[in-house]
């Protein structure tokens, strides 16, 4: 049985926020949305993190990313500081920032071209074929975003991401903007290209449910200012099916989950 | 944001439109009550002095120009100048705009210098381009570079600095550089807002040709309506008027059509 649980002490792709502080001025007042945020996520891992709307997910995100800085504290991936993007670090965005003058082929294609990770024409063409199967996007490769559903723009999104090989995975809510049914069919999608492709992974999200189905751990954020509130690990076998949604450790899990977002929080509520 | 074209959008309140085809109907509809309501003014008398002519007798002076005083080499030199306004406006507004879009600090200093310079009427700047270029070819075609390219700027900024900024992030995750970023993302979501920027131009200069010409000019349309004033030929002032408005028309049309080739991967293209 596959599991993308990494019990080598490899460190090499290890996402690590450390005592993260982050406030935002808005109409000269002072929004802290972070306060000595601590927790990881270990090489090979998939964990999701979750939280009330608001509660600095995205910015958590965008650290890793590269797009924003901490006031205080640190993101580390491996032993190096995040300090700018990279096409090491790969991210999927919640509105797919495909690009909308480029082929399905071409947009997976579009990071291969480029200098920092350029390969030759035949790989390219061998990459994107690899990706264009794994995500269900056979006979769409000459067609252009307008022409797909977002659900295909996102698996595009997707494909782009894993084309340049990135060593770890950021997503921010993929699927907030799809359908419920959608939704699950492109969770499954993924799950099974993690398996298959793993990689660390940090997934943003709201939906306890998608949380719990792609996870090895979740991470459980307080209100702002936010700080973590509980890890919870997610210790269903793999592969996850359909049928895992049904599962008694599964609903039971989705009751815990869901509690938590629900009470509001304590100090003593929080552990490590 | 600046835009000539009209979103055939479904959105709530506004009446979609079924197809091309209903849409050319119903432009030529239109031409036919703007005819028949010049016909209806022109009739009635109501404008006094030397009145309004027909269409018929402007059609009808119209082929008279064009057979006895070769109105065609008017509109061919017009037509000349404007293009080449347009096409030095735009390149030089290129850059700018470019550089405003980027780098917010000079933009915010640009800014409010360049609606002055837009709005001042390009009539206003004849006497002055006189005295600095004097009254050759150079003279007239400066009136329409400066024109295309306070009109064209504008577009060209306001556009570019328009663009989803989540492009360029992804472009950056992916491992673009500046360049990159430049070269390969922000200069092609740029398309859309280099043909808007071309055809706001190409509009400002035929309306400032009348203007520009007034510099000495021998020939060409704006020289045929100031040469109909000054002899009092009212029908061969509207024959004028008419074959600018024509022409900017027609190479409008044509600008739609390569646009719409060459930007068909827009969401809401047209
Ligand atoms: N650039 C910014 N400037 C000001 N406030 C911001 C900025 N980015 C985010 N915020 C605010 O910080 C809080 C957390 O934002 P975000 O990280 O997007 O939350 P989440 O993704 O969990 O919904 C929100 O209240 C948001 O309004
Ligand atoms: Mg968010």
């Amino acid at each position: 049985m596959t599991s993308i649980v990494d019990t080598s002490p490899d460190r090499s792709q290890t996402i690590a926020y450390q005592g993260i502080g982050k406030h935002y001025e808005r109409g000269g007042e002072r929004l802290q949305v972070l306060k000595d945020c601590t927790f990881e996520i270990p090489t090979g891992e998939f964990v999701s993190v979750i939280g009330p709307s608001g509660c600095g997910k995205t910015t958590l995100l965008n650290m890793a990313a590269g797009f924003t800085r901490p006031d205080d504290g640190s993101v580390r991936v491996g032993d190096t500081e995040v300090d700018g993007p990279s096409p090491s670090r790969g991210v999927v965005f919640q509105q797919y920032a495909i690009f909308p003058w480029l082929t399905v082929a071409k947009n997976i294609e579009y990071g291969l071209t480029l200098r920092a990770n350029k390969r030759p024409r035949s790989e390219r063409r061998e990459i994107v074929q690899r990706y264009v199967e794994l995500m269900g996007l056979g006979g769409f490769e000459k067609a252009y975003p307008k022409e797909l559903s977002g659900g295909m723009r996102q698996r595009v999104a997707i494909a782009r991401a894993y084309a340049t090989d990135p060593s770890v995975l950021l997503m921010d809510e993929p699927f907030a903007a799809l359908d419920a049914q959608t939704r699950e069919f492109m969770q499954e999608m993924l799950h099974e290209t993690v398996l298959q492709e793993r990689r660390t992974a940090l997934f943003v999200t709201h939906s306890v449910e998608e949380a719990i189905f792609l996870s090895t751990k979740v991470v459980v954020l307080s209100t702002r200012p936010s700080r973590v509130r509980e890890v919870v690990d997610i210790p269903l076998p793999m592969p996850r099916t359909a049928e895992s949604r049904l599962t008694k450790e599964f609903v039971d899990l989705r009751g815990h989950l869901e509690h938590l977002l629900r009470t509001p929080t304590t100090d003593a509520g929080r552990t490590t | 944001m600046t835009t000539v074209t009209t979103p055939s959008s479904t959105s709530r309140g506004r009446v979609a439109l079924a197809n091309t085809s209903s849409r050319i109907g119903l432009g030529i509809l239109g031409a036919i009550i703007a005819v028949l309501a010049w016909y209806a003014v022109a009739l009635s008398g109501i404008v006094s002095g030397e009145g309004v002519p027909r269409p018929d007798e402007v059609v009808r002076t119209g082929w008279v120009m064009i057979t006895e005083q070769d109105l065609i080499f008017d509109l061919r030199v017009s037509m000349t100048r404007v293009t080449i306004g347009v096409a030095v406006g735009c390149v030089a507004a290129l850059p700018i705009g470019y550089l405003l879009a980027w780098y917010a600090p000079l933009r915010a200093m640009a800014e409010p210098l360049v609606n002055f310079f837009r709005a001042l009427p390009p009539i206003a700047l004849v006497p002055l381009v006189i005295v600095y270029f004097g009254i050759g070819e150079g003279a007239r075609i400066s009136i329409l570079i400066y024109a295309s390219f306070f009109a064209g700027v504008v577009v060209l900024y306001e556009g570019i600095s328009a663009i989803d900024p989540l492009l360029i992030r992804a472009a950056r995750v992916l491992g673009a550089n500046r360049w990159e970023v430049f070269s390969r993302t922000v200069v092609f979501a740029s398309i859309p807002h280099f043909f808007t920027a071309i055809r706001v131009a190409l509009g400002v200069s035929w309306a400032t040709v009348v203007a520009a010409e007034l510099v000495a000019a021998q020939r060409g349309l704006g020289t045929v309506i100031n040469d109909a004033a000054s002899f009092y030929r009212i029908p061969d002032m509207y024959v004028g008027i008419a074959m600018i408005g024509f022409t900017a028309l027609v190479m409008d049309l044509i600008l739609r059509l390569a646009q719409r080739r060459l930007t068909g991967w827009q969401e809401k293209s047209r």
